[in-house]
């Protein structure tokens, strides 16, 4: 393999070959679903036409000939003829690589964080050449690197990984600390220490959108507390929050009838039933249990249904339910 | 007056509270570097609740033993303990019928032993194997050293006539299950050795594995844990039976027996499908 034969950084160059047929070399720019290991895909299409004919070897060497692209060729040559070890060496190196998943995936961060193949080799001791067989056959991605859109939709898709992320979201210097953890020689202070962790906790914060979680109150939570970080350049507090209390079968019952009202309307409910006697709590709550039912029976009623009827079997029913769960003669 | 005196108090509980958030992430991050740490273990340490901070410096201590360890050494402890094994009690509980995955592992073997990556030389080898091995095995054996696509693999191995028939796809896709649950497996083997070394539970008898919950709900796919049964992490004790094979599942943290998986050869996708071909015509 000889590593001036193809720049890199350039896009791969067009199919050379006099057959019509062959496809267009893929890239983002014609196919928005572009997959960067693309040759070795046509590689495999290949070995599937070479088992399927009956001459192996001629079309073996027929289609090693035809090539759509100079390393694919080379892919096949090295897997169907018998070169030299040499030039075996770098498709080895690259399989091996992506077999072994730790190696792929801070070879693919190094790419998308945009470092050259040398330091990427000076990083695994290893030629810049076997770096270069990686990418052009597993991970073809390092021309399209300013497509900051096809580059989310590949580190966040199917084919992401979390290096892959933290070199998207936070470039050379994510990379740097948490791919390839160089440490520096001092010793760290507590608050460079905390910068660190704190880029973590904002990866896990791109991570929730990125995931196209709703918010919730764990996002509220850690809104609040990371305010508090900046704000007040203080840690939050290392305390558990309080467990919610069971509901009475009173306060139970309270939340069944009042929930088709909304907060505000629920709050004053509290407190008007807060202020009786728990003979009168009892029947605000049936009271305002009718009023629930028959609510939905209007509705009914908007339907074609009669309104009356369908309110006191509802009521009927609800109040039997209710007897039932909590031993009180609620249909009284 | 009383509000006087109670203002202090209450600034020195802050402050009590702030300093035992700050010597907690000192410690922590003291043992642990802070990149090590996954993002959402960070926000959990930097911004969530006392026992949510303790669980992430727990998840990030392991992980930090597992990778700080050399491929050659990981395990070594454990293999060269020469005491006398300890055997555990099984677990009592076999997971419902419904609740199983439909992954049969014994499908393949432990590992391939094949060293080269090159497709002529992988072949070369599979045709001195072909008339010893299942036509799945070859399948596996092809995949896994060369990395293409199984269904390509199945197609090259007919070509090649190494197999008379064509691969079905269900059988395609029940070995790949089952050399991912193989792969799988061996993480968790190394994770065990680790956690064995670290935590000290002794020479366990067996084939033993450590999963977190997430880790174990993918091992063999579509496994419904039942919530009462539900732990944030496991040991796993894969044993090989006459019928098939088992997987014995505990509670990591104390060793309490939990369920089986069975995984019975009457239930194997490949005799299983066969079978319902002959009824289903």
């Amino acid at each position: 393999m000889n590593s001036n034969s193809t720049d890199p950084i350039e896009p791969s160059p067009p199919p050379q070959t006099g057959n019509n047929d062959a496809p267009a070399v893929p890239s983002p720019r014609t196919d928005p679903d572009y997959q960067p290991d693309w040759r070795h895909k046509w590689f495999e299409q290949d070995c599937v036409e070479v088992a399927r004919a009956a001459d192996k070897s001629a079309k073996a060497e027929e289609l090693s000939e035809l090539t759509k692209d100079p390393f694919v060729s080379l892919l096949f040559k090295a897997h169907f003829s018998e070169p030299t070890s040499e030039a075996r060496s770098a498709p080895k190196w690259a399989s091996r690589a992506r077999d072994t998943e730790q190696v792929a995936h801070i070879i693919e961060a190094m790419v998308v964080a945009d470092y050259s193949t040398e330091e990427i080799a000076k990083e695994f001791g290893t030629d810049k050449i076997n770096i270069e067989a990686y990418e052009k056959i597993f991970f073809d991605v390092r021309p399209y690197l300013q497509f900051r859109g096809y580059l989310k939709t590949l580190c966040f898709g199917k084919r992401g990984h979390c290096a892959l992320q933290v070199a998207f979201n936070r470039g050379y210097a994510g990379v740097e600390e948490v791919v390839l953890r160089h440490k520096v020689k001092r010793n760290r202070d507590l608050k460079e220490s905390l910068s660190v962790l704190i880029g973590r906790v904002e990866d896990a914060v791109f991570a929730r959108e990125d995931n196209n979680m709703a918010s919730s109150k764990i996002d509220l939570e850690w809104l609040l507390r990371l305010s508090q970080i900046s704000a007040l350049n203080q840690l939050p507090y290392l305390q558990d929050r309080e467990k919610e209390k069971p509901l009475t079968p009173q306060q139970e019952l309270f939340k069944k009838a009042t929930a088709n009202l909304s907060p505000g309307k629920q709050e004053i409910a509290a407190i008007l039933v807060s202020n009786f006697c728990h003979q009168a709590q009892r029947l605000a709550i049936q009271f305002l249990m009718r009023r629930t039912v028959s609510g939905s029976a209007q509705q009914n009623a908007q339907n074609g249904s009669d309104p009356v009827n369908d309110a006191w079997d509802a009521f009927e029913s609800a109040a039997r339910e209710l007897e039932s769960e909590n031993g009180h003669r609620a249909a009284s | 007056m009383e509000s006087k005196q109670q203002r202090p108090k209450r600034r020195d509980a802050a402050q009590r509270r702030l300093r035992r958030r700050r010597l907690f992430i000192t410690a922590a991050i003291s043992s642990v570097p802070p990149e090590n740490y996954a993002p959402n273990d960070a926000a959990a340490l930097a911004l969530g609740s006392m026992n949510e901070a303790k669980w992430a410096y727990k998840q990030a201590k392991r992980r930090e033993l597992v990778r700080s360890q050399s491929e050659e050494t990981r395990g070594d402890a454990f293999v060269k303990d020469s005491s006398t094994p300890i055997r555990i009690a099984r677990p009592n509980r076999v997971l419902s019928r419904l609740n199983r995955s439909p992954t049969f592992p014994p499908l393949v073997p432990e590992e391939v032993k094949i060293e080269s990556v090159f497709l002529n030389e992988i072949l070369g080898m599979l045709r001195s194997y072909a008339g010893n091995i299942p036509p799945h095995q070859l399948l596996d054996a092809l995949a896994t050293a060369s990395g293409i696509s199984w269904e390509n693999c199945a197609e090259i191995l007919l070509g090649y006539e190494l197999v008379a028939h064509p691969i079905p796809p269900g059988h395609i896709r029940a070995t790949r299950a089952a050399r991912a649950f193989r792969n799988r497996y061996r993480d968790g083997r190394t994770r065990y050795s680790t956690w064995s070394v670290d935590t000290g539970p002794g020479r366990l008898e067996g084939d033993w594995a450590y999963f977190d919950e997430e880790d174990l709900e993918a091992l063999p796919p579509e496994i419904i844990i039942p919530k009462r049964l539900k732990r944030r992490d496991y040991l796993t004790n894969y044993v090989i039976e006459s019928d098939g094979a088992v997987l014995d599942v505990y509670g990591a943290a104390k060793l309490r027996p939990l369920f089986r998986h069975p995984f019975p050869q009457k239930f194997s996708p490949l005799v299983l499908g066969a079978l319902l071909r002959n009824v289903i015509p």
